[in-house]
This record gives C-alpha cells, sequence and structure tokens, in this order.
C-alpha cells in the first residue's frame, strides 16, 4: 500500500441492475484537490457515495485512511475524520442555517459548546453566510441552501472532504469564494469533489479524473488533460466530417476535435478540448 | 431616555461583574447595560484586560454570544444526547401521533364499543412501542438529511437514543390509555412488559436487517393471534381476560425481561452497525 494515499480503490465495482455504475476502478490519491469530471450518469455519484461510506460496494476493495468502510468500527473511525456533501442534502427547511450546521456539529462529536459555536461561526464564515446565519432555511435561496449544506461538510477540519458538486447553484461570486476555502483546506487535506465544469477544475484542481461509464478514462494534471488535444484541435468555416466532434463556438467559427486534415489552422487546445477528446475517443472505441 | 442613556455601570460594579462576583439577577442587569452601551464594554475590555481577567471577560461574552443565538431547536439547553436525539421535529411528530392514536382509538372504542376496548388495548399496547422505535430508525426523519448519514453519531448511537425516547412515549400513552378500559393498575404494568421486550427485539434485530420488515411481521401476527382470540377461542358473552395470555405469570415475566435485557446488550454491542443507514 502507498503511505501517502488516502484513498486506495482496487478492483472496485458497483451495478445497479445490468447497468455498471462504477466498473473495475484500480486508483488511489493522497493530498490536495481532485476534480471528477464525466457526463451525467458517469458513475461520479456513486464513487462519491462509495468513499464517503454511505454506499456499499459489490465487489473490490476501498480503503480510506487505510481503514475499511465495510467494517463498523473502522467505518466510524473514517467517518470521525470525513466531510460529506451529498448531491441533494434534503436538510430541514423550518431550522435556522445556524442550528443546522450546529446540529450536524452534534452528529460529528464536537459536543463542547464554545469549541462547537466557533466552529460553527467559522464554517459559516466561510461560505459567507455570516449575516444569513439566523435566518430559517426555507426562506434561503437555492444557492444559500447549498452553502449551509457546504458549511456542514467542513465541520471539524476534516481529512477527506467529499463533494458531490459542491459549486451547483452558486454564482460567480460564490464559487471564487468556494474555490478559496477549498484550496486552503486542500493544503492539509484530500478534497475529491465532482463538477460538470471545466472551469471549475483547471481554476482549482490539482488532478483531475475523467469517469465515463464507470470506467476511469483520465488520471493527470488539468494541464496534461488540455495537452491530450495538441495538434488534435483545428478551426474552420464549415464543419469537418473527418473530426470526432465539431461545434460552433462564440465567434461564428467551427471548432473541431479529433484528426485535423493536412493545412487545417491548429489551435492551443483547452482543457474543454482535452475532455471531450478523451470523452469522446472512449466512446468512438466501444 | 435620557436619564437612562446617562446611566452606567459603576467601576465597582464591573470589577465585580468581570470577577463573576454579583448575584445572577444583577449580572442580567449587567449584561443588558453592556449590550447596548460601547463605553461600558471599552471600560470593561481596558480596565480587565489582564490575562487572567481577560479569560472571564471572554467568557462573559461567549455566554452573551450564546444566549443571543436563536434557539429553534426543542431542548436546546438540556445535555447533548437528550439534545440531538430530539432534534428531529419530525419524529417528534410521528411519536406524538403514535401517543395520541393509541389514547384516543382506546377512549372511543370504551365509549362507542366497550367489548372491544379490551382486545384494542391488548392489541396496541405491545405494539405501539415497537412502531415508536421502529419510526425512530428511518433516515428520513434526521434533519439533516442525507448529510447526516456520514457523521459518526447519526449513523450509530442516536437512532438507538431516539428509539429510546420514542418507545417511552409509546408506554407512556398505553398506560394512560388503561383509563379507558376494566383493568388494574398492576395488570397495566404487566402489558407494558411485552411491549418493552418487542421493542428490544426490533432494536437488535435493526443491526442486521431493516427493522421496518420485522416491525410488519410482528404488528401483523400479533393483531391475527389477537383477532383469532377475542373472537373465535372464547365463548360468545363470557368477558375477555387479561389472564388469558398468560401475561400475569411469573415464568412469562422472567422471560419477558431476559429478552428485554439480552437485546438491549446485542444492540449496544452492535450499535454502529445499522444497514438502514447505508444502501446496499
Amino acid at each position: 500500500m502507498n503511505a501517502d494515499a488516502v484513498i486506495e480503490l482496487r478492483s472496485l465495482s458497483k451495478r445497479y441492475g445490468s447497468t455498471p455504475a462504477v466498473d473495475d476502478l484500480d486508483w488511489s490519491g493522497g493530498r490536495g484537490v481532485i476534480g471528477l469530471l464525466g457526463p451525467n450518469g458517469a458513475g461520479k455519484s456513486t464513487l462519491l457515495r462509495m468513499l464517503a461510506t454511505v454506499l456499499g460496494q459489490d465487489s473490490g476493495s476501498i480503503r480510506v485512511f487505510g481503514l475499511d468502510p465495510a467494517v463498523a468500527d473502522e467505518r466510524l473511525a473514517i467517518r470521525r475524520r470525513l466531510g460529506y456533501l451529498p448531491q441533494e442534502a434534503g436538510l430541514y427547511r423550518n431550522f435556522t442555517a445556524y442550528d443546522l450546521v450546529d446540529y450536524v456539529a452534534v452528529l460529528k462529536e464536537i459536543t463542547d459548546r464554545p469549541v462547537r459555536r466557533d466552529e460553527v461561526r467559522r464554517v459559516l464564515d466561510d461560505v459567507g453566510l455570516t449575516d444569513e446565519m439566523h435566518r430559517r432555511i426555507r426562506t434561503l435561496s437555492g444557492g444559500m441552501q447549498r452553502r449551509v449544506a457546504l458549511a456542514a461538510s467542513l465541520l471539524g477540519h476534516p481529512d477527506l472532504l467529499v463533494l458531490d458538486e459542491p459549486a451547483a447553484g452558486l454564482d460567480p461570486d460564490q464559487r471564487l469564494r468556494m474555490r478559496t476555502v477549498l484550496s486552503e483546506v486542500g493544503q492539509r487535506a484530500t478534497v475529491l469533489l465532482s463538477t460538470h465544469q471545466t472551469d471549475e477544475v483547471a481554476a482549482f484542481c490539482q488532478r483531475v479524473l475523467v469517469l465515463d461509464r464507470g470506467r476511469l478514462l483520465f488520471d493527470g494534471t488539468p494541464r496534461d488533460l488540455a495537452h491530450r488535444a495538441t495538434d488534435r484541435v483545428w478551426v474552420s468555416d464549415a464543419p469537418d466530417a473527418g473530426a470526432l466532434r465539431s461545434w460552433v463556438t462564440g465567434d461564428g467559427n467551427i471548432r473541431n476535435i479529433g484528426a485535423p486534415p493536412s493545412g487545417a489552422t491548429l489551435v492551443e487546445p483547452t482543457l474543454d478540448d482535452g475532455y471531450l477528446l478523451v470523452a469522446t475517443e472512449d466512446g468512438v472505441r466501444s | 431616555m435620557t436619564a437612562l442613556d446617562e446611566w452606567h455601570v459603576s467601576d465597582h460594579e464591573l470589577e465585580r461583574y468581570a470577577n463573576h462576583a454579583i448575584p445572577t439577577f444583577a449580572r442580567a442587569s449587567v449584561e443588558a447595560h453592556l449590550l447596548a452601551c460601547d463605553r461600558c464594554r471599552s471600560t470593561l475590555t481596558q480596565a480587565y484586560a489582564s490575562p487572567v481577567r481577560r479569560v472571564g471577560v471572554d467568557e462573559t461574552w461567549a455566554r452573551i454570544a450564546d444566549r443571543i443565538d436563536v434557539t429553534r431547536r426543542p431542548l436546546r439547553s438540556s445535555t447533548t444526547a437528550l439534545q440531538v436525539s430530539t432534534s428531529s421535529p419530525l419524529l417528534l411528530l410521528a411519536t406524538l401521533s403514535v401517543a395520541f392514536g393509541v389514547i384516543v382509538s382506546v377512549a372511543i372504542a370504551s365509549a362507542v364499543a366497550p367489548r372491544a376496548s379490551l382486545p384494542l388495548f391488548v392489541v396496541l399496547a405491545p405494539l405501539a412501542p415497537v412502531l415508536g422505535a421502529v419510526l425512530a430508525f428511518q433516515t428520513e426523519i434526521d434533519p439533516a438529511g442525507q448529510l447526516a448519514r456520514a457523521t459518526p453519531l447519526a449513523s450509530g448511537r442516536l437512532p438507538f437514543l431516539r428509539a429510546m425516547l420514542s418507545c417511552s412515549a409509546a408506554l407512556v400513552a398505553v398506560a394512560l390509555s388503561s383509563f379507558f378500559v376494566p383493568v388494574g393498575l398492576g395488570d397495566v404494568a404487566v402489558w407494558l412488559l411485552p411491549g418493552l421486550a418487542l421493542t428490544s427485539l426490533v432494536v437488535a434485530i435493526s443491526t442486521w436487517i431493516d427493522p421496518s420488515r420485522v416491525a410488519l411481521v410482528l404488528i401483523g401476527g400479533w393483531a391475527l393471534a389477537v383477532s383469532a382470540w377475542s373472537w373465535g377461542s372464547r365463548p360468545q358473552g363470557i368477558p375477555l381476560d387479561l389472564a388469558d395470555f398468560g401475561a400475569e405469570q411469573r415464568s412469562v415475566q422472567i422471560a419477558l425481561i431476559a429478552v428485554t435485557v439480552c437485546s438491549a446488550a446485542v444492540a449496544f454491542v452492535r450499535r454502529n452497525e445499522l444497514p438502514v443507514w447505508r444502501s446496499r
């Protein structure tokens, strides 16, 4: 076992009926902010739920901090060092934001009252909800409710933070704030977050994973993912029949990825290009 | 307002306040003034800023902040365990509905059909606490929803605490409902025992499988057994007798206590094994 690995997955599989959600996955990761990219139904949430100890696997093994979430005592030990933001938190809407986060702090065994008060205020401040903390959750906007749940996941300085689409519903200002907070956490802990947005990954993730149909298509730095598309992106006036994917850009040009024809106008690849290339090539192969 | 605005806490009072040396009522009055008065606050901070006294002042402000924090959760000032176990408004509502339902249905039966009140009491007495406990194990009743599932307390010990409280409320309701049926106080105590034993059993089993299924089987089975007894085995016209169940026999009672104790021990040992809180 790798001594620095916080997460170790071996031949991990999970199926829903005959559909594989996670398919024979091997992976290990340590400290830093790790982004999980992939289309809807790629298996991102399933993988995150398994890592957050709330879902069991069909086969293969999971080790978090070297502990097995399938064993009750070890699962408890993992949960004491874990922060988890589910895709749909389902918070009770008649509590105030403060009360809800305070309640989760008790669930996380922060029982000393002064310590808990400071910690609750710290996380609410981290997500920019200090002024709204005594409002009932049902009176908060969707983005604010999401930030309440994010605040609760930050409680107790977890060593592993598992976040299922933390940026969903946040406006650009709040996104910026979230990136700053999570980057700080990533200095000392492991932050694993799923997203649909490549700009999120480019902005603050040190490592990126691309998942599709439960399989890991890419594991590396965001720069490496963009470089996958070096010499594979070109612009043209009309859609190129030989391209893997073509789309119209904001300036009216057609952007193509794939094998460029001779004489094509090659352009600098972005993370989007890299991601689309990896995902599309896989689709063509299978 | 002018007179109030001009009044300030004397240095002597401030010193006694900072040293926790004034009675509670005077303390509350000083705190109320400090909240509104910048001048007295800064005097307090500057005059008593020595490291030892500073702690006292910080603690005082922390306590004030604690009081100002909006209190909406029930029993927030009580112990942590009780506080959290009662923190589910949904469970509170469900438990009260069960308790209220038991009392009202037995009361209505005794008024409308007196012969049916005893069988109804016998059906409900052991099942109401089971139902209360099963409700406590549902993940949906937690105010933190899905967030709670990955926390150390909610996915382990908390449902057990909640089950105990919910079961107790149901037992109290059963005891109260006995006023409407022709049974003595001793019989009531006897009829709380099966409820306690069944609940502990269901709670212990919940560390292996979803307790809702077990409860469904128990509820159905018990209701059928009582129906068969009340309509089948007794000739028409003879009043029902609780002694028919054998619940008054010492050996039955000892067996029920043994089931309760053993199940509670199993549940305690396996308190962090809750399959309901972890999907397959």
